[in-house]
């Protein structure tokens, strides 16, 4: 593979011949190799999260049918299926393809160094989210089968496998859940103290493409709120494996505790992967819109504002838990305040795109589905955040749709707007343009195809977690939606393999990309496609801000962050101000 | 093809084990903060009789509070041990941190004999909540602490054979400080 | 007179909830205990991280001012004429 060919020239010196597959790929201490890892595992776990997904539509849609693929599905084997895509699209799909995939594939791109600060210890960051992907698939073939304790995994259910059944399956996922946080522990050290350290010569914070803000406020909050979560799984684990009673009512324990350390942690989670999407479709949204970002400094601002906020957010959770009523009011007002930012950004977005020259590439087509769907996740969250009517609509089909109207194109429209966006970058290739296109209208249409039937089934009083509606003839009037829902995810899920062609096809037998296609100007596109080992054949010193785009009186409408300005040489210009300070 | 090979750019405004380890300590202090709240939170809501120790036992806080005395010596030793060692006295620094690591390892041992005395009297993690709540933290900062004099253990040797990196002592002092300073929270909230 | 009956309107409704209050796992003796506890850890649990971060953001941009005051002590601004005002802090960290 010419990726391999150019890594190798580029080394200069060849201390070390071939150094063999699995010390390459399953050692290497390069970031974009750890990166490509991430990612490569982010799409296998998306492919079984897919898989189970299917099974269940399929049951609700036709209940007591065998599924084509699987063969019938027992209430077991539902919860099961309900848990394991929950948990692993959210811990081992989202998390890793957008914040350790894009984070340590960019970051030293992007601020013009040859790798992270603790090479070592983002090897070891990876190989631990390996282990805990390894622990949760072999969940599905342990007695018992995967934890069906959903993935919020809230006792009394989750805490006894009299509840649950499945002895094994809850303790494992624990384990794993636990091991994962501690890898994301590790890469989100290396990405602030990378981003603190390790900038280009000139790069101020405000050079700093948004991009990269943005994983690294996600990473903060990740590592301030995840404490909790790790102390409250510990506790669930005793009491599942010895018997302790911290969340068993009966000992003097306390179930409703568990449901406030997880959404300390799990709402800040949403953000969390929200941050490095929202800053991905910035990349691409001034890229294809040959126009300076909008308010760059506001949009810091505002992304902080975010990531203050959502500290303060996570008990709307449990409005009918049982909380203080008082409590839920503040929590209402929080809520509804935290959408402020969100919205501040759109329109930042919105106003970016205003009267520049849009280019409608695949990249671009994702990231203005991003702001479309993603918006409409966030305008129905209005009604879940106000206490009120939060009751009626806690735990529907609501809530659901609403849920994945954020995260689906937080974790694959963002997703697919930066993987289409730097593949030339990734492996030196262009993606093919029409199916990038054929993919994007498939899975875009078929995404609203499922989900707006929900919205309807859940106002309609649609409950969650239910197995077979033909116990419930009230709902019965309900089938048709979720049977339309069920079937736009055949048709979603039929458009996958277009994609999963074209970006394997693309790696290998795609167009050869020159060092700076789209004409970008911040650093990763001044290191050749792909990238060699270290990253920069001269590392690069930084003028300017990432988004000159369009500037007047220059010839190109992009001005890259390492080109020096016209008159001054390139062998002079960091001295430039000190020679001038001395006479 | 050859390209010059340039330095990649590195300002340490921080050292970089420094802010890493800072983090890494504050993700920690929430971890434990995770516990006490859930602690507080459960000892508030639940009834006396099902949450305490059986058989009217209590904690024995008198006797902790001399483990508590020889911790934050330890730190105090540490303290000064990086200031010896910024003046470039390394072999008075050596003797500190040596003092600082002894201290640290009476503490866990001296919490040792205090749990082995708890489940003699039949305090286990299944008798009552109090009683796992009591394992749960305590233990858990044991394991830090223990993980903690190993680090130092390390350092102590390093420096006198004078390979101890300032990385890692900055390193390895900045958790320390953290095991230290989390204790007296924990002691003044789960013994009382 | 306006603003008095709006403040004790609102005080009013503040405290409405509270007989809502329903708490399933303590007794009619803890049930106070356990929302002041819940309440206090919230507040607690909310700001420390952020405190501590902005403690360490706080520490580091004093680095950040002593590091750049030590580096370059006899720098003179440079003259509006030269057109590079990004490379004077390629040899100076910084932290805005």
């Amino acid at each position: 593979m010419s990726a391999h060919a150019i890594a190798h020239e580029a080394h200069g010196h060849h201390e070390h011949a071939d150094p063999g597959f699995f010390r390459k790929y399953l050692w290497s201490t390069d970031h974009k190799v750890i990166g490509m890892q991430y990612l490569f595992t982010g799409m296998f776990m998306a492919i079984i999260g897919g898989f189970t997904v299917y099974v269940f539509r399929m049951q609700l849609a036709f209940p007591g049918e065998s599924v084509p693929g699987y063969g019938y599905v027992n209430a077991t084997a539902y919860n099961s299926l309900i848990t394991m895509h929950g948990s692993i699209m959210v811990f081992w799909v989202a998390m890793p393809v957008l914040i350790a995939s894009f984070g340590n594939f960019l970051i030293p791109l992007m601020l013009g160094c040859d790798d992270m600060a603790f090479p070592k210890l983002n090897r070891l960051s990876y190989q631990i989210f390996l282990l805990s992907a390894l622990v949760v698939l072999s969940t599905f073939f342990v007695p018992g089968g995967a934890f069906g304790g959903a993935w919020t995994s809230y006792p009394p259910l989750s805490a006894s496998a009299a509840y649950n059944a499945t002895p094994w399956g809850a303790p494992m996922w624990l384990i794993a859940v636990i091991l994962e946080f501690v890898a994301f522990l590790l890469g989100g050290i290396n990405f602030v103290t990378t981003a603190m350290n390790s900038r280009a010569p000139g790069m101020k914070m405000f050079d700093v493409p948004i991009v990269v803000w943005m994983i690294v406020l996600a990473s903060l909050v990740f590592m301030g709120s995840v404490g909790p979560l790790v102390a409250g799984a510990i506790m669930l684990l005793f009491d599942q494996l010895i018997g302790t009673g911290f969340f068993n009512p009966n000992t003097g324990g306390d179930p409703i505790l568990w449901q406030h350390l997880f959404w300390f942690f799990g709402h800040p989670e949403v953000y969390v992967v929200l941050l490095p999407a929202v800053g991905i479709v910035a990349e691409v949204m001034t890229v294809f819109s040959r126009k300076k970002l909008f308010a760059y400094r506001t949009v810091v601002y505002t992304a902080l504002a975010t990531s203050v906020i959502s500290f303060f957010v996570w008990a709307h959770h449990q409005f009918i838990a049982g909380i203080d009523p008082r409590m839920a009011g503040i929590f209402t007002v929080t809520t509804l305040i935290i959408s402020v930012p969100i919205a501040e950004m759109m329109f930042v977005y919105i106003a970016t795109m205003y009267g520049g020259s849009i280019r409608l590439a695949t990249p671009m087509l994702w990231a203005l589905a991003f702001i479309a769907e993603f918006l409409i996740g966030g305008v129905t969250g209005i009604f879940l955040g106000a206490s009120g009517a939060d009751v009626y609509f806690h735990d529907t089909y609501f809530v659901l749709a609403h849920f994945h109207y954020t995260f689906f194109p937080i974790a694959f429209i963002g997703t697919f707007a930066g993987l289409t966006y730097w593949f030339p970058k990734m492996f030196g290739r262009h993606m093919n343009e029409t199916l990038g296109k054929i993919h994007f209208w498939g899975t875009v249409v078929a995404f609203n195809a499922i989900f707006i039937p929900l919205f309807l089934a859940g106002a309609g009083g649609d409950h969650r977690r239910i197995f077979d509606y033909s116990a419930f003839p009230e709902l019965a009037s309900l089938q048709p939606l979720r049977q339309i829902a069920t079937i736009a995810l055949l048709v979603l899920i039929a458009f996958q393999p277009v994609f999963l062609f074209n970006f394997f096809y693309s790696m290998f037998r795609g167009k050869r990309a020159t060092a700076n296609p789209w004409h970008a100007n911040t650093l990763e596109w001044a290191a050749p496609s792909p990238p060699p080992h270290g990253n920069f054949p001269e590392m690069p010193v930084v003028y300017r801000g990432p988004y000159e785009y369009s500037v007047e009186g220059r010839e190109d409408d992009y001005w890259p962050q390492h080109v020096p300005p016209d008159d001054v040489t390139v062998d002079g210009p960091v001295e430039a101000p000190v020679a001038a300070g001395g006479h | 093809m050859h390209f010059p090979v340039t330095r990649a750019p590195h300002r340490e405004i921080v050292p970089n084990s420094v802010l890493g380890m800072l983090i890494f300590v504050g993700t920690e202090v929430m971890f434990f903060a995770g516990m006490i709240s859930a602690f507080t939170i459960t000892r508030a809501g639940s009834l006396p009789l099902v949450w305490s120790l059986p058989a009217g036992l209590v904690l024995p806080a008198a006797e902790t509070a001399v483990n508590t005395v020889a911790l934050i010596a330890s730190g105090i030793l540490m303290f000064v041990a990086d200031r010896q060692r910024r003046a470039g006295r390394s072999g008075r620094a050596a003797g500190l941190l040596l003092g600082a690591t002894v201290l640290g390892a009476l503490f866990v041992l001296l919490q040792g004999r205090e749990w082995w005395g708890l489940l003699s009297q039949g305090v286990t993690m299944q008798s009552s909540t109090l009683g796992a709540f009591f394992y749960l933290i305590v233990g858990t900062h044991a394991v830090h602490a223990v993980v903690a004099i190993v680090a130092l253990g390390v350092a102590w040797w390093r420096l006198r054979q004078g390979t101890l990196s300032s990385a890692f002592f900055l390193g390895a002092q900045t958790f320390w400080y953290f095991v230290v300073g989390i204790w007296p929270v924990i002691y003044l909230r789960v013994y009382f | 007179m306006t603003i008095a009956r709006v403040f004790s309107a609102t005080l009013l409704t503040l405290a409405a909830p509270g007989s809502a209050l329903a708490c399933a796992v303590c007794g009619t003796m803890g049930m106070e205990n356990n929302s002041g506890a819940y309440f206090g850890m919230t507040i607690i649990m909310s700001l420390l991280p952020l405190c501590m971060m902005g403690g360490v953001v706080y520490w580091v941009s004093r680095r950040v001012a002593a590091a750049e005051a030590a580096s370059m002590p006899h720098q003179v601004p440079a003259p509006s004429s030269v057109p590079t005002p990004y490379p004077a802090s390629a040899t100076s960290p910084d932290i805005a």
